[in-house]
């Protein structure tokens, strides 16, 4: 059972990482240094929405599924 | 003060000190080594430019893992479970800011310091302001270093700190005289990868001790098993706290304003280059890391679940690899611990003497100078700054709360600073009087919140409800919104420099920055490796010319007047024998052509192969 002093702190954390990244990615885009026909700069987009992701889910299974495991089951 | 000689004693047995010595000679000489690599400036602070993304993420890592990491965090771990891990976790939000912005910034404008930057963006009184107060961070923090490598110097073999500070200071100067960044970059290299040996070593042979993961995760208490600790408790260990002062304002001050991460991103070959360090850094070594200086704790507590050890959480790293390793083997164990501070403290000692120089000698005191002039001084900077570190041991040594009024400082300039560069790259209007205001008002006003009148007026509105303990976390959020405040409020209120001022300095005009940096319109076509023999053209003068045959132009994009990157092809050097080069014509047969100078610099050998990429 997760309470919300446990759900809290993701949607800080990913929340206001998801407004860093935007004012990133915004500042990339719209100088045209970010130059999405390349396949360069699209990997690296590609890239950093990934690792939010991977975070967000890594996050997410030390919170409501890991801790929560019966102690028998993990055995 | 007692003696602290009469209360600690050696831990280990006498083949973990010979495995400690043997690790101390083996760094010194590996420093040494590579000061032939020195030959200029740009060598002893940005190690000529021409490293691999691998080289520095590793090197990165050493530095990062730092002062009293492997102590600091086993104890957070060993009380509170993985939520060690979550100053560890929250950078990766920061990267698009650092390599779609901050990054072009600072490398196509060959900015050097952010002092520099403060001078270009918003003129030289906000640059003397950085400068100060950038110096004075940095300088305290070598002492602090010295005087933390002094303590753990002591509590493992019992000699007095001021022995083990001067000891360890000796050998970061000597291998930091010989050959500046070069030598910090290879001997953290080094220490890198042996401080993630050791503390994932350990970690894996806790869980073999334990007969597998899942016995180790049964022992740990529920509360250990999340990765953040709860939204607002408790007060000195809360989440929000830890997200205010670790994932805003400290990673803030990580990304833009540590003089010694600019240079290693200054150090690598590209800025492509320093997309790819940075993405492993922060998404694979990061994580890693975080492991590898709590994952000591989290056995510690298993262990004490498990009835076989009796410890407390500054004492859980050094009990636990104590307990379950063999002679030898934990010497190791001591020589990454100490290899993490000594890694962290050359850092330091080489960013106090780029600024010094940059922002302070080369200006001030004596411009245009020779280059071998400048490289003089900043070996001399080098050594003195080791020394005033040294003196800095024996103050603190009297000091009974040092750690605390270091982190003052440290709370105090950090928001300030990290505020006006986030705003300077961001927005065009913040004007240099918003930046004076910013780091004057803004630090004043942190500088009263440490009043005990005034703390709770000026930190309660920003401690989601929690105490007095802590206010020492989320005086970063009262820092940054008070500073931003400033910031906007003043730039509202004051003229903004023109945009021909800005070029270069601010976001839209990265690609104005790439275009000076080149000297001519950046060719951003995808292009392949090409491989080549190299030969010395007698014809050919200076440093950074070379004629490519056409063939490998084709493969690379690349045309006459473009920047390359020309290289010995054996990956494991690192960039180390390399050197840049522009175009400026085409050369007959199928060698690259250069000076029988860029051909010593780049230490190629006779009738070689290499490897060259455009760059621009």
């Amino acid at each position: 059972m997760n309470d919300m002093a446990r759900i809290w702190p993701i949607i800080v954390q990913f929340g206001g990482g998801s407004i860093l990244c935007l004012i990133g990615l915004w500042c990339g885009l719209k100088s045209n240094y970010l130059d999405m026909n390349t396949p360069e700069d699209k990997r690296l987009v590609y890239i950093i929405i990934g690792g939010f992701l991977f975070l967000l889910i890594l996050s997410s299974i030390f919170t409501f599924w890991l801790p929560n495991l019966p102690v028998e089951a993990a055995q | 003060m007692t003696d602290p000689a009469v209360e600690a004693e050696f831990v280990g047995q006498p083949i973990d000190l010979f495995v400690v010595v043997f690790y101390f000679i083996a760094v010194v000489s590996f420093g040494l080594w590579f000061g032939k690599y020195t030959k200029n400036t740009k060598d002893f602070f940005f190690g000529g430019q021409r490293f691999s993304w691998w080289l520095i993420a590793f090197s990165g890592i050493a530095t990062t893992v730092g002062s009293y990491s492997f102590v600091k965090y086993s104890a957070v771990g060993f009380k509170y479970g993985l939520s060690s891990t979550q100053s560890y976790m929250n950078d990766w939000f920061w990267m698009p800011i650092l390599l779609l912005l901050w990054l072009p910034i600072i490398y196509f404008g060959k900015i050097q310091s952010v002092p520099e930057y403060f001078e270009r963006r918003f003129g030289t009184t906000a640059r003397h302001a950085a400068t100060g107060l950038i110096l004075l961070y940095l300088i305290g923090y070598v002492g602090i270093n010295l005087y933390t490598l002094g303590q753990l110097v002591q509590s493992l073999t019992g000699l007095p700190i001021m022995a083990g500070a001067i000891g360890t200071a000796f050998i970061v100067m000597l291998y930091m005289f010989a050959g500046g960044q070069t030598s910090v970059i290879m001997t953290d290299l080094a220490q890198g990868i042996i401080l993630l040996i050791a503390g994932l070593g350990l970690f894996a042979v806790g869980i073999y001790h334990f007969g597998g993961f899942g016995n180790f995760w049964d022992l740990l208490p529920r509360s250990h098993k999340f990765i953040f600790s709860d939204f607002a408790t408790p007060d000195d260990f809360s989440f929000i706290g830890i997200y205010g002062q670790d994932g805003l304002a400290n990673t803030g001050a990580f990304v833009l304003m540590n003089q010694g991460m600019i240079m290693r991103f200054l150090s690598l070959r590209s800025v492509k280059e320093a997309r790819k360090m940075a993405i492993f850094w922060i998404l694979i070594l990061y994580p890693i890391a975080a492991i590898t200086v709590s994952g000591g704790g989290w056995i510690a507590a298993a262990l004490v679940a498990n009835g076989e050890i009796e410890t407390t959480g500054k004492h859980a790293f050094v009990d636990a690899a104590s307990f379950l390793l063999i002679p030898g083997v934990f010497g190791f164990i001591l020589a990454a611990l100490t290899a993490a501070l000594m890694s962290t403290a050359d850092t330091l000692v080489t960013a106090v003497s780029s600024i010094v120089l940059n922002d302070v000698y080369r200006p001030y005191v004596k411009p245009n100078a020779t280059d071998k002039h400048y490289l003089k001084v900043a070996r001399i900077t080098s050594t003195c700054t080791v020394f005033i570190g040294v003196l800095l041991v024996i103050v603190f040594m009297k000091q009974d709360s040092i750690y605390s009024a270091h982190g003052m400082f440290t709370a105090a300039v950090t928001p300030p600073i990290v505020s006006a560069i986030f705003l300077g790259i961001l927005w065009k209007r913040y004007s240099t009087k918003a930046a004076l205001a910013t780091m004057i008002g803004g630090g004043i006003l942190i500088g009263l919140s440490f009043n005990d009148h005034l703390n709770d007026l000026f930190l309660q509105p920003f401690s989601f409800g929690m105490g007095e303990a802590s206010y020492k976390f989320t005086r970063s959020f009262f820092g940054l919104a008070v500073c931003g405040g400033i910031g906007i409020i003043v730039s509202l209120m004051t003229k903004p420099r023109s945009d021909e001022q800005l070029v270069g300095l601010v976001n839209g005009t990265q690609l104005q920055a790439m275009h000076s940096f080149k000297g001519g319109k950046p060719n951003r076509t995808p292009g392949k490796w090409a491989k080549v023999p190299v030969v010395v053209d007698p014809e050919l003068e200076g440093i950074d010319t070379a004629l490519v045959p056409q063939s490998a132009l084709d493969t690379m994009s690349a045309e006459v007047s473009d920047l390359i990157y020309v290289t010995d092809p054996r990956w494991w050097f690192g960039g180390l024998r390399s050197i840049h080069c522009n175009v400026t014509a085409v050369s007959k047969g199928d060698a690259i052509r250069i000076s029988q100078e860029a051909f010593d610099y780049a230490h190629f050998k006779v009738d070689q192969t290499v490897s060259v990429e455009k760059i621009l």
